[in-house]
């Protein structure tokens, strides 16, 4: 039972990831470049991602999951402001969709599951009375889905900060990017 | 500029591996306010919908 909350918070480090690591598939490949407020719904992302690593390593808490409610609800404030940007008539979408809908309109949606889920999951108070949940054991020790999941997703960050470097320099990034700032 | 967002929660998240939890958070609660900070910068009627 204590460890399933660690291995609940690891899987949904890790399907964050993967979300993240769609959308940097997507840029790497069909050359679909971020828009700022698309990086500021990925900072969401990746502080989500921060949230449930800390709640997977050290053990599920409270601030945790305060911290992972407030960073759901930036994200989702940003892609909503996306959405109401692109649905005003004349004003053309950024992106291809995919299943239909536009990336931002499906980062909406995963910020208001998670929203939800968070919600939900933290209302569980048997794991925060554990003392074995709560004590740090080093990151060698942990079962081997965490080491994967938070090992991903350390990846997906560096990748992510590498290419908004590349994309937009030291500077204010471009509201429609063309081409990457660091290769021009 | 904004890769320095995402360093800083990468540096958090390695922090978070090393055991300084305490660190990691308050990184994390101080680049999501500077993320606020760079949604205002660009779309500054966001924090409208934020509030």
């Amino acid at each position: 039972m204590p460890i399933l909350f660690r291995q609940l918070n690891a899987l949904g480090l890790f399907t964050v990831s993967s979300i993240m690591a769609f959308a940097l598939y997507d840029q790497l490949f069909a050359n679909e470049l971020p828009c700022p407020l698309c990086l500021i719904q990925r900072l969401g992302f990746s502080a989500v991602m921060l949230a449930l690593m800390l709640n997977s390593l050290h053990g599920p808490k409270p601030v945790y999951y305060s911290f992972a409610t407030l960073s759901a609800v930036f994200g989702s404030a940003a892609a909503l402001r996306q959405v109401s940007l692109h649905v005003i008539p004349g004003t053309p979408a950024y992106g291809a969709p995919l299943f239909g809908l536009h990336f931002y309109t499906w980062a909406f949606i995963c910020f208001v599951i998670m929203i939800i889920g968070f919600s939900i999951i933290s209302s569980f108070t048997a794991q925060y009375q554990s003392e074995q949940m709560s004590r740090y054991t080093g990151f060698n020790n942990q079962p081997w889905f965490i080491k994967f999941s938070c090992l991903f997703a350390i990846v997906i960050l560096l990748a992510n900060t590498l290419l908004t470097f590349a994309e937009c320099g030291p500077q204010v990034c471009p509201d429609n990017p063309m081409t990457y700032w660091l290769f021009n | 500029m904004m890769s320095v967002l995402f360093l800083l929660f990468l540096i958090a998240a390695i922090s978070a591996t090393y055991g300084a939890h305490k660190i990691a958070l308050w990184l994390g609660f101080i680049n999501l306010i500077l993320c606020v900070y760079w949604l205002s910068v660009h779309a500054n009627d966001s924090l409208a919908i934020l509030l």
